[in-house]
């Protein structure tokens, strides 16, 4: 199962073995922005292939906020997401040993899964 | 990472029309993100809590010009505020923007405790984020939209369809 599906998952839930740990709400937040940044990523790659001028990215972080410490301290544990995300200084990027498959199918996969809907008014 | 402001802040020009019976002007607004936050912040209890969400970076405030509130969202002249899970956009030129700040805040706090998007997009939802902005409304001196709760269930459930229901 692709890390992508995890957090859909998570988002959808809001259970998971990680919330011993950390804060719900955080790990809310910690999720949502990953899902965003991935689908994100994805448009990216389109505009690459499209040959427009443009490059994928980290997700930069900010430490003073309690979220982006959780989710520090959750890829410091061994879980999934220690398996496919590392952070690096203040910013969150796939682990170096993350294939680029298995990169491309989880921006896919946020691309497709994760459509969040607005709410107006 | 925290609050993008994507050309709103700053000067902006225009007006456009709000779904909400108030009067857009057109005139030239400036603000920061401290501003916004502090106004909000000690009025109420959901007003305090969204500011603190904001301060910690957990709700995503957008505030756009124009232009740009409709073409990257793609929505109509009239709407000046919308959530899309943690994160809010409100559009710059409102006149009611702290107001509008309050109200999508009530439905990012909505997605951060838990709830579903058919929940939170509800009348009941509605009606959630439209008294948090009343009662706001009364405690900041700002002008106050609805008379009583009463009217705002009424506008909510003539204004509103039914989501997910036929």
């Amino acid at each position: 199962m692709n890390i992508v599906d995890i957090m859909i998952e998570l988002r959808n839930t809001r259970k998971s073995e990680l919330l011993e740990h950390i804060d719900p709400d955080n790990l809310t937040v910690i999720v949502t922005e990953i899902l965003s940044w991935l689908r994100l990523e994805r448009k990216r790659e389109i505009w690459l292939e499209q040959g427009r001028p443009t490059a994928l990215k980290s997700l930069a972080l900010n430490m003073n906020y309690p979220w982006c410490a959780d989710l520090v301290k959750i890829l410091q544990n061994d879980n999934v997401f220690a398996e496919v995300f590392q952070v690096d200084g203040k910013h969150l990027s796939f682990k170096d040993s993350v294939t680029d498959d298995y990169r491309h199918e989880a921006r896919l996969l946020a691309y497709e899964k994760y459509d969040p809907k607005m709410i107006t008014g | 990472m925290g609050a993008g402001y994507h050309g709103g802040f700053g000067s902006t020009k225009g007006s456009s029309k709000k779904d909400k019976n108030r009067d857009h002007k057109s005139q030239r607004k400036h603000y920061t993100r401290e501003q916004l936050i502090d106004f909000i912040n000690g009025k109420t209890t959901i007003s305090s809590a969204i500011a603190d969400k904001i301060l910690k970076g957990m709700i995503k405030i957008s505030v756009l010009g124009d232009e740009l509130f409709e073409r990257a969202l793609g929505v109509s002249s009239e709407v000046v505020g919308l959530a899309i899970d943690n994160k809010i956009y409100i559009r710059a030129s409102s006149s009611t923007i702290y107001s509008d700040i309050v109200h999508e805040g009530t439905h990012a706090m909505d997605y951060l405790q838990g709830l579903p998007y058919e929940k939170i997009s509800s009348r009941d939802g509605e009606i959630r984020a439209y008294i948090a902005e009343h009662q706001f409304q009364k405690v900041s001196g700002l002008i106050v939209q609805f008379t009583n709760e009463d009217e705002i269930r009424v506008h909510v459930w003539l204004n509103y369809k039914l989501r997910g229901k036929k």
